[in-house]
């Protein structure tokens, strides 16, 4: 026998987040996941004293209580607040907090990088909430449409603060999918197969997904609005061959899947919560996978029915009614797996109470339901054009997000808040608070439905009061008020319970998943004393015999070795194990990296321009100088990983979670070339005024020499990662081709003429700028592999940095050949 | 629409309550039959009769009776106003807040916006319809018996949006005919 006991004071050591300031350097899952929610409750309430100024404005008829620009204010805040700074970031804090736990590893996979999403988001929060503070927030509208947040018609700060504020959370929302999917894919427990994959795990890992490929659209969108109000050239403009509608297109193709976003989690947490209380694993566990891959895919067809009014052709509306229509199949599968799950429920104690988190599932079951029937009829074209832009939709649409999301979400939180404090709230305030919550809810969102159909439009200040809005109006804000006393509830409740509810047993709800599988709660920072393995479906486990066994030693790598923190990597498909993955230790690099960005940020609101160009590039170098891990120095070989087997570290394979994690930026980054090529398409197809387009001619040797370092950059990566240890002057090759791919678009921009003037040379000089971004990228991934090779971190097993740059220099000739053919493929059309 | 939808939202409230606290009346029902007729057939079935009842009625409000041309309105709108103008009589000045048209008769109303996006709404009349700059976006509704309808703008505007209401005075065929004729 060993002496257990060392090893875990060892494991703790070295897994444990610094006292005092260095608090601030945690990159610990559990902690910056943590951190994710607490603020986002913290934007939660904001967003919600905000809702009350607005109930309280509506109550009475011709109210004076807030002036019409305060109002606008307010409910561009609102929205703001609710979908970006809390409903975004708890999510992410959620999955940040249980996929670790779920997936049976001790950290995600890029802990440093879920430290700089959440400082990103936090500061990104705070920007937004000081301007409002100050008077400058943003009045056009959450979904912010020109021309209304060009610079013609909201001339003051307030857009610009939503583009960037609302951008840098962005970056922290991709930040947070590389971080879930790679993590997913790679940090399984040996044994998990995908199809065993608990549905939870399941929806995180699509949810990821789903972020990489809809929120860069958003992303490019907000840019580009950025660009024309900072720097005059135009997108949006129709005066200027730019169009408003694109705006509409790319910020919904953003906007719908974000909903499901939202939902699909929230839906996750139903098909977690509901097994545990049926005592037995969720009936038609594929089904319900399915449904989840079905909504996901459905997420992205269905954006235009936001535009039904906006005069888009009439068979095209069609299109998006039936698809929106049809997400009712899968969501219906979903909700008739849950019923059937609880209808086999291998009984409970009699007399037992129902928990709390299951009030909470049962209050989604009503409001979720009503808000997916009201989509459904929202989805029909003639009836949406009467209901489109009033109170019904308002109505709808906080039936989905608090039934469907909140709900669902805050039964999370007492479902997993042992997890967290090691203590089970379970009184009468818990219950009393979900009553509350519940009535008041329906009391302010039920009547409003007939306030919509009563004819009452969304946004207005004030109403006359023979319009016959005053009654339900009346009623809304009364039970708007009540609901706000139940949320109050809520948090004092939790607040109350982390102090002085009851010690909870480990695994109180005897669940079914790896996360209770802890000897203690709150779990030890490195989780799990061995990494166990798993056999059959990973939502039908017993925690208690698998915390007993990690415990003895009986797993993988629970032996503490070099001060290393370890968790295993398997492989993507059938979760055998094949590396050790090497954890980066605490650092203050990602807050220097987000608070050097949020500077900049700040520069460009203060149009303070070369400021911003100085600081954004010391923000890129701090970024590229995040230190690699330490066991990069040397070769290790096939190490020791418990059970018997031998591995390498992650160092030495070419699976690495740094590949993945570069190719799902990739992914990420594919999207918002798809977006950005939509954009161009669109204006050189549709957009008003384009016919008397000036295209820019870009002389062909100019496009010849970028073409050629384009391929020069591919060939001379792949060499480089082919030869290894002795690739010094290939890497050196590599460099130089990305520097010109970096340079030639520079060239290219400078003989466009009149990019401020109209929107042709504009999306011209935006593809270049593209390509020249994509350039400077690859020039710092070469840099870097000069560096590491110089500093003896490249052998012939060392190889990542070789791959990285093999595998950007490939993607980058793609985006390279699409940016160079375009001028040809618009010529094609508007010629 | 509605009465079914509430009957849906009913059926689903209840089922999932006994399967809570009496899963024991639900114990003979397979976990095929939830599924195959909860999950696929119900909403099937309400998504193919609500397509069907929208292509009729989307039909029917895209264009009502071809034969018959429509009287055509340009409205233009601009922060915070709604400007009239009868298309096909250009020499009529635009009527800035109030639109005067014939009773039973089918209406193309074309909108154009001076500056941000509005949207023109008749709600006793039909759908919304947004005027957007730079584009030209039409739809079509049937006026019924005289009378006066209230009108407004549905698409956020700025601080004066709740300030754009307009009027449309419905009027016996013959006379909006002598309105027409009688105006400069």
């Amino acid at each position: 026998m060993r002496d257990h006991t060392a090893d875990q004071d060892e494991l703790e050591r070295i897994w444990a987040t610094g006292p005092g300031i260095g608090r601030l350097a945690a990159v610990n899952h559990h902690v910056i996941g943590l951190r994710f929610i607490l603020t986002s409750l913290a934007f939660f309430a904001i967003g919600g004293l905000l809702a009350m100024l607005l109930r309280v404005q509506l109550a009475t008829p011709d109210s004076a209580f807030l002036p019409p620009g305060r109002y606008a204010q307010v409910f561009t805040v609102h929205g703001t607040v609710m979908m970006f700074l809390f409903a975004i970031p708890l999510l992410e804090g959620l999955a940040m907090v249980l996929l670790p736990k779920m997936l049976g590893a001790r950290d995600l996979a890029f802990p440093r990088l879920s430290a700089f999403g959440y400082w990103c988001y936090l500061f990104g929060g705070l920007i937004l909430l000081t301007a409002m503070g100050m008077g400058l927030a943003p009045d056009a509208g959450w979904f912010l449409y020109p021309p209304l947040s060009s610079s013609a018609f909201s001339p003051g700060i307030g857009s610009d603060l939503w583009l960037l504020g609302i951008t840098f959370v962005e970056i922290s929302a991709i930040a947070a999918a590389v971080e879930l999917t790679v993590s997913v894919l790679l940090l399984r427990a040996p044994g998990m197969r995908l199809m065993d994959m608990p549905v939870m795990v399941w929806t995180m890992l699509v949810v990821g997904a789903m972020m990489l490929l809809g929120f860069p659209p958003l992303i490019v969108a907000s840019t580009l609005l950025e660009a024309e109000r900072t720097l005059g050239v135009p997108f949006f403009d129709p005066a200027r061959g730019g169009d408003p509608l694109l705006w509409q297109h790319l910020f919904w193709s953003f906007g719908h899947p974000e909903v499901y976003v939202m939902f699909l989690p929230a839906a996750a947490v139903i098909s977690t919560i509901v097994p545990v209380f049926a005592r037995r694993p969720l009936v038609a566990h594929r089904w319900v996978i399915g449904a989840i891959l079905s909504v996901a895919g459905l997420s992205f067809l269905l954006w235009g029915h936001h535009m039904f009014t906006a005069g888009i052709h009439h068979g095209t509306v069609g299109l998006f009614s039936a698809a929106s229509l049809l997400v009712a199949i899968p969501t219906g599968v979903q909700v008739f797996a849950w019923i059937a799950t609880l209808a086999r429920a291998n009984g409970r104690p009699k007399g037992d109470r129902l928990p709390v988190p299951m009030l909470w599932v049962l209050g989604f079951f009503f409001t979720f339901t009503a808000g997916g029937l009201t989509g459904v009829m929202l989805a029909v074209v003639p009836f949406d054009l009467q209901a489109h832009d009033t109170h019904f939709v308002v109505a709808h649409m906080h039936y989905v997000l608090l039934g469907g999301f909140v709900f669902p979400m805050v039964a999370a939180l007492y479902h997993w808040l042992p997890l967290a404090t090691g203590r089970r709230p379970e009184g009468w305030l818990s219950r009393a608070a979900f009553w509350l919550t519940f009535l008041g809810m329906n009391a302010t969102f039920g009547v409003m439905h007939l306030t919509g159909l009563l004819g009452m439009p969304r946004r207005v200040a004030s109403y006359a009061a023979d319009a016959g809005w005053t009654w339900p109006n009346l009623v809304s804000s009364a039970g708007s008020f009540v609901m706000a006393a139940g949320f109050a509830a809520v948090f004092i409740d939790l607040l109350l319970s982390t102090r002085f509810a009851h010690r909870s047993p480990p695994d109180p709800w005897r669940g079914a998943t790896l996360e209770w599988a802890t000897p203690t709660l709150p779990p030890a920072p490195y989780l799990f004393d061995a990494i166990p393995a798993v056999k059959g479906r990973a939502d039908a486990l017993h925690p208690r015999r698998i915390a007993e066994q990690t415990a003895r030693g009986d797993g993988y790598l629970s032996l503490p070795r070099n001060g290393w923190m370890e968790t295993m990597g398997v492989h993507p498909v059938t979760a055998e194990p094949e590396q050790v993955i090497l954890l980066p230790a605490r650092s203050f690099r990602p807050l220097w990296s987000a608070l050097v960005l949020a500077a900049t940020v700040m520069a460009v609101l203060a149009k303070s321009y070369t400021l911003a160009a100085a600081l954004a590039v010391l923000a890129v170098a701090i970024l590229a100088s995040w230190p690699p891990h330490p066991a990069t120095s040397r070769d290790h070989g096939s190490i020791g990983a418990g059970q018997g087997t031998h591995l390498p570290p992650h160092t030495e394979h070419p699976r690495s979670p740094l590949v993945y994690g570069l190719r799902t930026a990739i992914a990420a980054d594919a999207a918002a070339l798809a977006s950005l090529v939509f954009a161009c398409l669109y204006l050189t197809a549709f957009a008003p005024n384009w016919d008397a387009a000036p295209l820019p001619q870009i002389p062909t040797g100019l496009q010849l020499v970028t073409a050629g370092s384009l391929i020069g950059a591919v060939v001379t990566a792949d060499k480089a990662l082919r030869r290894g240890r002795k690739a010094m002057i290939d890497i050196l090759g590599a460099f130089t081709w990305n520097l010109a791919v970096l340079l030639t678009p520079i060239a290219m921009m400078q003989t466009i003429e009149g990019a401020t003037t109209h929107a042709a040379p504009a999306t011209h000089f935006a593809l270049y700028l593209w390509l020249c971004i994509h350039g400077g990228i690859g020039s710092i991934i070469g840099a870097i592999a000069i560096a590491r090779r110089l500093q003896g971190r490249i052998s012939d097993a060392r190889r990542t940095d070789m791959r990285l740059l093999s595998t950007w220099n490939r993607w980058q000739a793609v985006t390279g050949i699409v940016v160079l053919a375009f001028p040809h493929a618009s010529l094609a059309i508007a010629g | 629409m509605l009465g079914g939808g509430i009957a849906v939202l009913l059926a689903v409230t209840a089922l999932a309550l006994v399967a809570t606290f009496r899963p024991a009346l639900l114990r003979r029902v397979p976990d095929r039959a939830f599924l195959v007729a909860g999950g696929i057939a119900l909403p099937l079935a309400a998504v193919v009769a609500l397509t069907a009842g929208a292509t009729v009625t989307g039909g029917a409000m895209h264009r009502f009776s071809p034969h018959e041309a429509p009287l055509r309105i340009e409205a233009t709108a601009r922060q915070w106003e709604w400007r009239f103008r009868y298309t096909d009589h250009p020499r009529i000045a635009a009527t800035p807040g109030i639109l005067r048209l014939p009773a039973a008769t089918d209406i193309e109303i074309t909108t154009l916006s001076e500056d941000v996006i509005h949207s023109f709404w008749v709600p006793q009349l039909g759908g919304k319809v947004d005027a957007t700059p730079g584009h030209r976006t039409t739809m079509w509704l049937r006026t019924g018996t005289p009378g006066f309808h209230e009108g407004l703008c549905a698409e956020y505007c700025g601080i004066g949006h709740p300030g754009m209401p307009f009027m449309v005075e419905v009027m016996p065929p013959e006379t909006f005919a002598r309105w027409l004729e009688s105006q400069p």
